[in-house]
């Protein structure tokens, strides 16, 4: 009996002296926030001058890439440390800070991400890769278009030029304004939904291990379980390539 | 208007209520436990942290003013401490409960089970 009350003692003072702690613990943090003190998330925005070339490299953090009414490069993004940027001879080169970080009590943290904004040109090449975050770009135009992620998704709007998109089990969504290179999308384990142009010329080759075709974007609608197609549009000037390992294909 | 229960409709009340009662302290009992562990072992892995923190080994992002984080995250460590060593009072005491719930309820039963027979 005596054990269970020095127990009892011993757990009541414990948890009121955690609670006590606690407590000074958020009137210290509601001075500082009266003092104007908003957490150690950075935020920021820095221009660039014009590269011919554009690669951007994170591990978690979203990617955001479009065209702009800007005459510089603008990198804006949202993280736990700041950004490393390089430029050299005409590469502009961004990679997210690898440290490792811990999180805790942020909701700050939770809007990390990068968004660049590019002034309206055609690149030599735009490379974007991110092994957990998203890629999304919005109408770039580059001689080399190349989008890789490991687990995240890609929206990829207004691709009209060959592009390498790779991902290992991140979802892809493609809307093309129009379609006349060739194109290879390899997907993994991720789906691919792809908005085709209404003007289409195209041999479309879907290679799969276990993954579904379907779409209605065609001359006969297809919904096939399993297995590969292969698909002739119009005069077949272009060549899509998917292929998957257990990611479905959907085309509109 | 008054309503008389007779005895043996009160008796099975009570040993129905008790039981729902029982099943509820049961759920408080689990959950008190599982937020003991849980507030232990967070203190457990943020405290460090916070500690190299500060000494400029790991990168911490925090919304938390750099003291501020220091003395939530020991003081949770201390509450989750101090609530794991008040989980063998607090279900030796549910225990007595039950205990005491069903010595009782067997005896109403047996009460119950002779009134039956007497009145067959």
């Amino acid at each position: 009996m005596k054990k269970i009350r020095l127990l009892k003692i011993l757990a009541v003072t414990l948890a009121a002296a955690g609670i006590l702690c606690a407590g000074a613990g958020l009137l210290i943090q509601f001075a500082a926030s009266r003092e104007g003190y908003t957490g150690s998330v950075i935020t920021d925005t820095a221009e660039y001058e014009r590269p011919r070339e554009l690669v951007v490299i994170t591990t978690s953090m979203p990617i955001t890439v479009r065209y702009g009414d800007t005459e510089t490069v603008k990198v804006e993004y949202t993280s736990s440390l700041p950004l490393i940027v390089t430029e050299d001879k005409g590469m502009l080169r961004i990679t997210q800070n690898d440290t490792f970080t811990m999180t805790l009590f942020s909701r700050e943290a939770q809007k990390t991400g990068v968004t660049v904004t590019l002034p309206h040109r055609v690149y030599e090449r735009i490379s974007l890769s991110s092994s957990g975050g998203s890629v999304t770009s919005e109408n770039l135009a580059a001689d080399t278009l190349e989008f890789g992620t490991k687990g995240g998704d890609m929206r990829l709007y207004g691709i009209d030029e060959r592009a390498s998109v790779r991902t290992e089990s991140g979802n892809v969504y493609a809307e093309f304004s129009s379609f006349s290179s060739d194109m290879t999308i390899n997907a993994g384990a991720g789906d691919v939904s792809l908005v085709m142009p209404e003007e289409l010329s195209v041999y479309l080759e879907f290679f799969t291990e276990s993954g579904s075709f379907t779409s209605d974007r065609f001359d006969e609608p297809y919904n096939m379980r399993y297995g590969d197609a292969a698909v002739i549009c119009g005069s077949a000037e272009s060549h899509l390539r998917v292929n998957t390992t257990s990611g479905d294909l959907y085309i509109k | 208007m008054v309503v008389i229960m007779r005895r043996n409709a009160k008796d099975t009340l009570y040993i129905y209520a008790g039981a729902a009662g029982l099943v509820l302290l049961f759920a408080l009992n689990v959950c008190y436990v599982f937020t003991a562990l849980g507030l232990l072992s967070f203190g457990i892995a943020a405290l460090p942290c916070v500690l190299l923190g500060r000494f400029g080994t790991v990168a911490v992002t925090s919304d938390l003013a750099p003291d501020a984080l220091l003395l939530i995250s020991g003081g949770i460590l201390l509450t989750g401490a101090g609530a794991c060593l008040g989980i063998v009072p607090v279900c030796s005491s549910s225990y007595g409960v039950y205990r005491r719930f069903a010595r009782s309820s067997a005896l109403r039963r047996e009460r119950m089970f002779n009134e039956e027979d007497t009145a067959s």
